[in-house]
């Protein structure tokens, strides 16, 4: 599990910018042979729809350069998960599900 | 506004003018220079509305959100030679609390910030049509497909009840009204771009 909040300045997480540095946080952080990927949230307030576009847009780079679709778990996301959140995902190709514990699980539909 | 002023020194006699009272600045007026600063004044706006008691704290998010994305719109797109300034303010009304954010620019207009992108150039013949459309999911004047998620989810969320947005662009204004109607229609000239939300508190 990959905590966020240690890599950012913010509690809110508003822009692009940050989104890609967060992406590139995770990069060096993955493992080379990871097929799942897990962020926890836990510590951040919230995240606009434009820092979770970003973060889509990275861990897409990522899983291209992993050679294979990376599924994606948002553990204690800071926001409830709304049809501007699915459609994020869908227009990356991608399908967000909540599980029962409110983890976001988002990976190929 | 005369809160404002007087902060700034300016000597104003208000003494027949009647009282805001109920009304609370949650951001004064603030020129929004850089998308770094809009994050760092999100997140100021979060601090502050969280020590405030003020409103429901369920709502301060999507207050921060709105604004958030309101305001990285003008820094990111209005190529304003004036920047861009907005405000969040608290108010009691006969209808119940409100939250009021509002950012405006003046810049050249959502239209013509559409116009970069040439797939749009022809759905975009006037200004009010151009802010309807700029209101659509992955509609953005930079011809990246991975933009245009902004201003969106700001009307996502806005088609709540008791929400409303006003956008004003050029001789276009788009209004989404409380009871979720949306009206599009030729207005006066705004040199730029003004936005702005009500959120019940």
């Amino acid at each position: 599990m990959i905590g966020i909040a240690d890599m950012v300045a913010f509690k809110l997480l508003v822009t692009r910018t940050t989104a890609r540095n967060v992406g590139a946080g995770i990069a060096e952080a993955l493992n080379e042979s990871a097929e799942s990927l897990a962020l926890d949230f836990a510590g951040i307030q919230g995240f606009t729809p434009s820092f979770f576009d970003e973060l889509l847009h990275s861990m897409g780079e990522l899983s291209q350069s992993h050679g294979r679709d990376l599924l994606l778990e948002l553990a204690n996301p800071p926001a409830e998960l709304s049809s501007v959140h699915e459609a994020i995902a869908r227009a990356h190709g991608l399908r967000i599900t909540e599980a029962d514990g409110g983890s976001w699980l988002i990976g190929p539909p | 506004m005369f809160d404002i002023l007087k902060e700034k020194g300016v000597a104003i006699d208000d003494r027949d003018v009647p009282g805001g009272g109920t009304e609370r600045l949650i951001l004064p007026l603030t020129d929004l220079e850089s998308e770094y600063q809009v994050e760092k004044v999100a997140n100021d706006v979060i601090d502050g509305l969280t020590g405030s008691g003020l409103g429901a704290s369920n709502i301060y998010q999507v207050v921060a959100d709105a604004f958030a994305e309101l305001a990285l719109n003008a820094v990111q797109h209005s190529e304003s030679e004036v920047g861009a300034f907005g405000y969040i303010q608290y108010r009691e009304s006969a209808n119940g609390p409100r939250f009021i954010c509002a950012v405006a620019d003046g810049g050249i207009g959502i239209r013509r910030s559409l116009e970069r992108n040439p797939a749009l150039l022809a759905r975009v013949p006037y200004d009010w049509v151009a802010i309807e459309v700029a209101m659509q999911e992955r509609v953005s004047g930079t011809q990246d497909p991975t933009r245009g998620m902004g201003l969106f989810s700001v009307v996502e969320e806005v088609r709540k009840a008791q929400r409303q947005l006003l956008i004003q662009s050029g001789i276009g204004v788009l209004q989404i009204g409380e009871e979720l109607q949306s009206q599009a229609r030729r207005t006066k000239l705004f040199p730029g771009t003004l936005a702005y939300a009500s959120i019940p508190g």
